[in-house]
């Protein structure tokens, strides 16, 4: 085999990641110059950042502190009740046969092409007649809802793959349906529970459609609520907005950081929106 | 238990419904509410569409560069595809935020760099009428361009080695093993992302809403803005059904078409 100068095409493929990576991060590091500089130099056009003012993450977290334990809230809520009806639902699917089986699948997979501006019309109006508008109950069970095919898929899926003797052991030993579900089907499906866990907890953080319709009191707003009404001040506090943006996606970033790969196994089914 | 599970999802689908059967005050006005729409349906319709094709296209096209880029192992490559993934970790509201500071007129990042280097004198205005929809596109097509990317990613590295190696030994040369090996092999997983950024992008909303809230005069209006529009301006719960319905059959639309244009016969290598 001849044997060719790799170099050049190597400096090439460099070229192009570092292309790729910055059009990535320049908005975001449009942001961070913004949210240093102070209030009164907010017109001044810098390329690099001038001033190193932290004091604009104080204002921001002051203002958005409370919204980002709403969507925190929201988020753990909809995934433990999620899992809660997930795992028994996820198990029924793959260990039994049933009529409508292959339905029950098909819906599961049809509910996930539905983004949520196109139910939400109906939506509200059935929560305005029963007065469900601005209660965080409310708001947890449609996250729940609409993220709840994602996490039945997801386990489905593992669980299909799991043995099935060690359940049957623990049938014919004379447990209970869900002592057996508790002892014996959670614990070896942890895995596939922490993947869904992860996406639910994405997908409701960075939910903005679903609480801008059902959500009108301001103490209940959530992060991205927040976010919108900064955007849409009559003054823009650019600084404000840079600040607040910054703390707003540090905790999907972690997320996505600390669990790439489940993410990027995740991601290629559609597991996350938008 | 079954029943348990099945609530949300059914409500899911009976909102849907209800949505298009009970127009205002409960009465069945057949078609009255399209008839309300009519004369903006064309024009909406046609925007969307811009909208989305005009994104998810060069998402695709730059995502399938950029998985190319890592078929091979190179120093820091973890972290490159850190960076890289990060637009899709944001939520879409604050990637509205962040490309503010990106399109401003006097201190945004784009328009900073090019009059320091010279190329314009003044600002562009990216949000104004002319070039709004093209600048929340580009946005768009940013949020949507790691999804193509790793969908791509991990396609490419089931292609069986023994294929590539066989080019080799026939002197291939790295244009043509793209041609030839590396594309046919990703007919099926490019069918898939595009199905799915279509869908998506259709009915985004966040993006839209917080950049131009549908203006200049419209330009921007997409059939999920006009959605809320109708539900909050107008309180006309039957119109903003229609329009849903109307995303729906459009939706259903483009969804037939993909699968006449693309058989899934062919999954081989399913993701």
């Amino acid at each position: 085999m001849k044997k060719r100068s790799r170099v050049g095409p190597a400096i090439a493929a460099w070229a192009f990641r570092i292309l790729f990576a910055a059009f990535c991060v320049l908005p975001i590091y449009a942001s961070v110059i913004v949210a240093l500089t102070p209030y009164a130099e907010i017109m001044r056009p810098q390329l690099v950042p001038l001033f190193w003012d932290f004091a604009n993450f104080l204002g921001a977290a002051r203002f958005i502190a409370p919204r980002l334990a709403n969507s925190f809230f929201y988020s753990i809520a909809s995934v433990a009740l999620a899992l809660a009806i997930a795992v028994p639902s996820a198990y029924v699917l793959a260990r039994y046969q049933f009529r409508g089986r292959r339905i029950v699948l098909f819906s599961l997979l049809l509910s996930q092409m539905m983004a949520g501006i196109v139910i939400m019309p109906s939506l509200y109006s059935i929560f305005n007649h029963l007065g469900f508008l601005n209660s965080r109950l409310g708001l947890i069970l449609v996250l729940t809802g609409v993220n709840l095919a994602l996490v039945v898929w997801i386990l489905f899926g593992f669980l299909q793959s799991l043995p099935r003797e060690v359940e049957e052991a623990a049938m014919i030993d004379g447990a209970s349906f869900l002592r057996m579900l508790l002892s014996v089907v959670v614990p070896i499906s942890g895995p596939g529970i922490a993947v869904g866990a992860i996406f639910v907890f994405i997908n409701t953080y960075n939910e903005f459609v679903i609480p801008l319709f059902l959500i009108a009191n301001s103490k209940l707003f959530t992060i991205t609520l927040s976010l919108y009404t900064l955007l849409t001040d009559t003054t823009i506090r650019w600084h404000i907005m840079a600040a607040s943006s910054l703390i707003g996606m540090v905790l999907p970033i972690i997320v996505f950081t600390v669990f790439q790969k489940y993410i990027v196994q995740g991601l290629t089914s559609g597991a996350l929106k938008g | 238990m079954l029943l348990v599970y099945l609530v949300p999802v059914a409500n899911t689908l009976f909102g849907a419904f209800i949505g298009y059967a009970g127009p205002d005050a409960g009465r069945f006005v057949g078609l009255g509410n399209f008839q309300k729409i009519e004369s903006t349906i064309a024009p909406t319709v046609l925007r969307t569409l811009v909208w989305t094709f005009g994104s998810v296209v060069p998402a695709i096209v730059l995502g399938l560069a950029l998985a190319s880029l890592f078929q091979h192992q190179f120093l820091l490559k973890k972290l490159v595809m850190s960076l890289c993934l990060l637009p899709y970790a944001i939520p879409l509201i604050i990637v509205a935020s962040c490309w503010m500071f990106m399109y401003n007129q006097d201190f945004g990042l784009i328009n900073v760099f090019l009059r320091k280097v010279g190329l314009v004198k003044e600002s562009i205005q990216f949000l104004s009428f002319k070039s709004a929809m093209g600048s929340v596109i580009v946005v768009r097509a940013w949020r949507a361009m790691p999804f193509a990317f790793v969908n791509y990613y991990a396609a490419m590295s089931t292609i069986p080695g023994e294929q590539y190696e066989a080019a080799d030994v026939d002197g291939a040369s790295g244009l043509q093993k793209f041609r030839y090996i590396t594309l046919p092999n990703l007919r099926s997983i490019t069918s898939m992302t595009l199905i799915i950024l279509t869908v998506w992008t259709f009915l985004v909303f966040d993006i839209i809403y917080g950049m131009t809230g549908g203006g200049p005069i419209d330009v921007t209006n997409i059939i999920s803005i006009q959605i809320y529009r109708e539900l909050t301006n107008m309180r006309d719960f039957g119109t903003a059904a229609a329009w849903s319905l109307t995303a729906m059959i459009v939706l259903a639309l483009i969804s037939v078409l993909y699968w006449r244009l693309f058989p899934l016969g062919d999954t081989r290598e399913k993701a």
